[in-house]
Parts: structure tokens; C-alpha cells; sequence
């Protein structure tokens, strides 16, 4: 396929915004995990994207630690 | 002020546990008991989390620990214990949520190409503050049930990607699919934390 280079990036960012959930997880392998990398470091669009998802992930893992309104047995 | 809840690990030692399941098989209530009070508090929690409703939470802990004892002599070990009551209570809490409000299917875009986040970030201490996490408690809230499920198993209750799939009775890339359309749309509901506008 032929793609202009917009819509070559676009895809390229698709890609690896599908994949940030399990590159941040580790569940990626090295090649695919490699390309993540790489896009990141040269699109900055992507790069804020899983900036922001890894802060939203690591406020979910803090969650865990925050109280709830059944910590308590019923009354 | 928010303070870290002592939520017993899961399972501190197998063995003692298997001990415990083993007399449990065998009719010792008082075993079960002590299963039950190990960790019918996680439970509750995440059953909270899931359904956002107290009672749902604690009928569903109730209604999973009765289901739970009457089936024991079922249970083969081939799973953690906590897993395999897990599965049972978010079976109880789906069946309580069943007549509510019918379930919404989110459609969620890739999001390239619509809006640009605009350089200058909040500051990092944004993203430890309480009024952060309230958000993104009531931002999983507002999710779909089976991605609010999946993000509070996965990343709440932290366990692995095999566990939760095991709970829910579904493949790994089930799960996984669940867990990432959760977290994208988590990302964008708190997208006005991230940036300080568009460009």
C-alpha cells in the first residue's frame, strides 16, 4: 500500500497506541516492544499518550490503598 | 487523609491454605470460616468497585460466601481459593446488577488525528494528589461493566493477566482487549488533567 507520509504516521501511531497497554505491562515481545520504543521517541503526540496512560495506571494501582464505604463488616 | 487499608495478601502461605480448603472439603465449618474471613474484605472491596454500591457489595460477598460453602466439595484447587471465590462473587454481583440499568457499549476511537495535546503538562504533583484519584475512581465508575471488571482486577486489585482472565472465564486476550479499551478510556476521561489545552 501506498500511503502519503501524514497518513503513514497516523498509522504507524495507531499502532503502537494499540499496543501501549501491553508494552507498559511488559507483556510485549522484544521486537514489537522495540517498535513502541521507537515511535515514542521520535512522536511527541505519542509519547504524552503513554505518559498518560502510565499515570493513569499507576493511579489505579494507588487506588488500591485508598479506603471504600465497605472496608467495615455490615453494621 | 488517605491511609493504606491492611487487605490480607493473597495467599500468604499456599500450604496453609490448602490445609485449610482440604478441611473445608471434609464439612469443617470453622475452616471455611477462617477462609472466609480472610478474605471476604478484598472481596467486598472489589465487588464495591465494580457494582459502586454498598449493598450490591456486601449482598454479593453474602450470596458468594453461602454459594461458595455449599460448593466446596467442587472446588479442585486447580485455582487459588481467593480466585475461585472471586469468580463466584462477581457472578453474584452481575446477577444483582442484571436488572439495573442496561449496559451501555462504548465506542471508543483511536483517537489519532483529533485533538493535539498542547505542550505544558501539569505539574506532577497533580497526578498524586486525592482530587486525581477521586477522578479516576469515579472515571472507572462511569466505564462499562466488563472494562471496569477488567482495569479493577488487573490494575486495582493487581492481579496477573492469567487470574483475572481465570475469574472471568475468559482467554487472556479477552481480557487483555478489556483491560486496554478500559484504560484508553479512562486516559481520555481524564484527559483535561493531562493538558492545559489543544492546539
Amino acid at each position: 500500500m501506498n500511503l502519503n507520509p501524514m497518513e503513514r504516521h497516523r498509522r504507524h501511531c495507531r499502532e503502537t497506541r494499540a499496543q501501549m497497554s501491553d508494552y507498559l505491562d511488559g507483556e510485549l515481545d522484544p521486537q514489537p516492544a522495540h517498535a513502541v520504543k521507537r515511535h515514542v521517541l521520535w512522536c511527541p503526540s505519542c509519547r504524552r499518550f503513554l505518559t498518560n496512560l502510565n499515570r493513569t495506571i499507576s493511579g489505579l494501582h494507588r487506588l488500591a490503598e485508598q479506603p471504600t464505604p465497605v472496608d467495615a463488616p455490615r453494621p | 487523609m488517605p491511609f493504606a487499608l491492611e487487605v490480607p495478601p493473597i495467599p500468604v502461605d499456599p500450604a496453609d491454605e490448602q490445609r485449610l480448603v482440604q478441611r473445608a472439603r471434609d464439612g469443617d465449618q470453622q475452616a471455611f470460616n477462617e477462609l472466609a474471613e480472610r478474605y471476604s474484605t478484598r472481596l467486598r472491596r472489589t465487588l464495591f468497585r465494580i457494582t459502586r454500591d454498598c449493598d450490591a457489595a456486601y449482598d454479593a460477598v453474602q450470596e458468594a460466601l453461602v454459594r461458595a460453602w455449599r460448593n466446596i466439595g467442587r472446588f479442585e484447587g486447580r485455582s487459588q481459593f481467593y480466585t475461585w471465590l472471586t469468580r463466584i462473587g462477581i457472578n453474584e454481583a452481575y446477577r444483582g446488577m442484571r436488572s439495573a440499568a442496561s449496559e451501555e457499549t462504548l465506542e471508543l476511537t483511536d483517537q489519532v488525528g483529533e485533538r493535539i495535546p498542547a505542550w505544558g503538562a501539569q505539574p506532577d504533583e497533580v497526578f498524586e494528589s486525592r482530587e486525581f484519584l477521586d477522578a479516576i475512581d469515579r472515571a472507572l465508575g462511569e466505564l462499562p461493566l466488563d472494562y471496569r471488571t477488567a482495569v479493577t482486577l488487573r490494575d486495582v486489585e493487581g492481579l496477573s493477566t492469567t487470574e483475572a482472565a481465570e475469574i472471568l472465564e475468559i482467554g487472556e486476550r479477552a481480557l487483555k482487549s478489556r483491560l486496554h479499551r478500559g484504560r484508553m478510556a479512562l486516559r481520555t476521561q481524564l484527559d483535561h488533567y493531562f493538558t492545559e489545552g489543544y492546539v
